[in-house]
């Protein structure tokens, strides 16, 4: 490879980095409700132009507020979807948070998707030391706020006394409803959840299997050494075979000995 | 009895205490789980939640799921050793979802097998009991 192409690499991954931490480090600002500065604002503005999906999730969520850019939700949801389809975590949560709110969406539908998302990203997260305390995994915060939607939803249907836009499955809910809703909701977080427990259970077992047959065919591959290392010929007339090799393994230990040091 | 014998069980009783769940845990799942359920939360000793709890050396070592139809429970738990990749050289560990997902599988077999009509849900991990508690989600 070329200097050329490594430096590009190198460049490449220096570059998304500070961006994405950049970004990062914005939207946590956008969503601690603190102020950001005019540069910062030109900044987004800047980036989303340049088709960066992290900061257009970023004005989307602004603009779903209505921080620093026009409150405009069905415009933020689009965003979101869009960036759905290219596969974005943060956005295909989004979307599923913005569908929470809507009251002309069919709960069980929203709730299938929600649950989709918890299978999906079940596998990607913090692992071992890296832990963090507050849940930023995807897929956790998918099935909380599955929880929370099924807990709105009575305030959802008192919206819709009032409000024309409605689907028929929110106008109609009721508390024997809701807990069906809710029934289902858990059935099915507990399908996927077997799914993902089994997968890695499996695969933890194998491991575990792949790493005993290792340590077996080394702890072998050592006990054959030390056996054929201290075999000593043995004569007809009782003679033992004396040779000038070292005497086995525990007897001389390795051959390196320098100072010929006795060894024992 | 023997001294030797009674720093012997000193030492054990110390181990089996030593690994139990902390008052204020013990308090509130008390209220909450079933009396088999309640002592496989609480309990230290060898292979016990509280052992795993004790010798865990991440967070999110241990999940314990739990499912209750009104008059029967059922609960399972299991340990991030037991999911560990051991093939791997780093982020060898489940991630949290993994780990929570897995106790709920043992939880739910638990259940079905003993016909408790009822979903598992996650109980607590390590001995932080999220049950019954919403958690706050915002946009990402």
């Amino acid at each position: 490879m070329s200097t050329f192409s490594k430096s590009f690499i190198l460049l490449f991954f220096f570059v998304t980095s500070v961006f994405s931490s950049e970004c990062d480090s914005l939207k946590n600002k956008v969503l601690a409700n603190q102020s950001l500065s005019t540069d910062d604002i030109t900044h987004i503005r800047n980036k989303v132009s340049t088709d960066n999906i992290c900061f257009q999730n970023l004005v989307g969520i602004m603009r779903y507020l209505g921080n620093y850019f026009p409150k405009d939700e069905l415009k933020a949801a689009n965003t979101f979807y869009k960036l759905s389809l290219k596969n974005y975590p943060e956005a295909q949560f989004n979307f599923a948070m913005t569908t929470t709110k809507r009251l002309d969406q069919i709960p069980d539908d929203v709730l299938t998707y929600i649950v989709g998302i918890y299978y999906k990203y079940a596998s990607d997260g913090n692992r071992g030391i890296s832990y963090s305390d507050n849940d930023s995994e995807i897929s956790i915060l998918a099935k909380n706020l599955g929880v929370k939607y099924i807990n709105s939803l009575p305030a959802l249907k008192k919206k819709c006394d009032v409000n024309s836009n409605c689907t028929k499955e929110i106008k109609n809910l009721n508390a024997k409803k809701i807990k069906v809703i809710e029934k289902n909701f858990y059935e099915a977080i507990n399908n996927a959840s077997k799914e993902i427990g089994n997968k890695r259970f499996n695969m933890a077992q194998e491991s575990k299997e792949q790493a005993n047959t290792i340590f077996l065919v080394l702890s072998l591959g050592a006990a054959a050494y030390s056996l054929t290392s201290s075999y000593q010929p043995y004569s007809a007339n009782t003679q033992t075979v004396i040779t000038d090799q070292c005497g086995g393994w525990f007897k001389c230990g390795f051959e390196w000995n320098p100072l010929d040091l006795k060894q024992f | 009895m023997r001294p030797l014998t009674k720093i012997i069980y000193l030492l054990i009783s110390i181990l089996l205490v030593g690994c139990a769940a902390p008052g204020a845990v013990k308090k509130e799942a008390s209220s909450q789980l079933n009396s088999i359920c309640y002592k496989l939360f609480t309990d230290g000793g060898i292979n016990s939640y509280g052992h795993c709890n004790l010798s865990q050396q991440w967070k999110n070592s241990c999940a314990f799921a739990y499912a209750y139809d009104g008059k029967r429970g059922a609960c399972g738990w299991v340990s991030a050793t037991r999911l560990r990749d051991d093939m791997c050289l780093f982020d060898c560990l489940p991630t949290k979802t993994e780990l929570g997902a897995s106790a709920i599988a043992i939880c739910q077999e638990m259940a079905d097998k003993n016909r408790i009509n009822a979903s598992c849900k996650i109980y607590a991990f390590d001995y932080d009991i999220v049950y019954g508690k919403t958690e706050n989600v915002d946009f990402q």
